[in-house]
């Protein structure tokens, strides 16, 4: 969990609000919902959190985005070929798709 | 603007393998086939999707490997890199879709209760959720 010690940090994007919050929000107002809602019961205690449809999508993104990360450096076959392919890119060992595709089209196959 | 796109030597012997394995079904007349689908989809990226929009944020893994792009087409993926200063777009790697229904699923329980913190953290990446500030008080 998130936290600093002595100087406290405040996210402008997130709202701790009443249940009664609830109640006031209507279609209209949901579309157009910047922050992120923390609803709370009487004793401050979080009960709920209420955040806009692009914003959940983006962070489900976001987590698509991390594990396909995580994936790529734990599957060994991928991550070898990467690192060769990523050297030869250094090594200017690159060809362009054109002339590759014209190579292999005349059945024949040199490297670059 | 289009992207030049390139290969390495790694990306053009997977194309070329892709691309055998499609003929040998498109010479029996199965057009269908999912070694043909794969083959044709890799062309169409290569040909129009790469060159056209390869910035897409959406593709783009993130922290220390932010520069790499996958592009996923189904079975099959491509890998990328891009040089801003050609412009082109470096194919690195044209591979089989990874597809571990078990890695994906301890990678998430992983990132959920915080386990994969540390090396999360040492590859310059921090989920958003994670970045969420929240009083003290509310940490049960």
């Amino acid at each position: 969990m998130a936290e600093t010690k002595g100087i406290p940090t405040i996210d402008p994007n997130v709202q701790y609000v009443g249940v009664s919050k609830l109640r006031t929000l209507n279609a209209t107002k949901l579309r157009s919902l910047d922050n992120t809602l923390v609803i709370q019961d009487p004793d401050d205690k979080p009960l709920a959190v209420v955040l806009s449809y692009e914003q959940f999508m983006e962070m489900q993104q976001e987590r698509e985005r991390i594990i396909a990360t995580l994936e790529t450096l734990f599957d060994k076959t991928e991550q070898a070929d990467l690192l060769k392919a990523l050297q030869q890119t250094q090594n200017g060992k690159t060809k362009p798709f054109s002339v590759v595709r014209k190579t292999l089209a005349k059945g024949s196959k040199g490297k670059g | 603007m289009d992207y030049e796109v390139e290969l390495t030597n790694v990306a053009e012997d997977s194309y070329d393998r892709f691309r055998a394995k499609a003929q040998t079904y498109i010479c029996r007349g199965l057009h269908n086939h999912s070694a043909v689908r794969n083959f044709y989809a890799i062309q169409k990226a290569l040909d129009e999707t790469i060159p056209l929009d390869p910035l897409n944020p959406e593709l783009a893994l993130v922290g220390h490997l932010s520069f790499l792009y996958i592009l996923p087409l189904g079975q099959v993926s491509i890998t990328y890199t891009i040089n801003e200063a050609k412009p082109a777009v470096i194919v690195q790697t044209i591979a089989r879709t990874i597809n571990n229904e078990g890695m994906r699923q301890w990678l998430n329980t992983g990132i959920e209760n915080g386990e994969l913190g540390p090396l999360l953290q040492s590859l310059g990446i921090q989920p958003s959720l994670l970045k969420m500030q929240v009083n003290s008080r509310y940490a049960h």
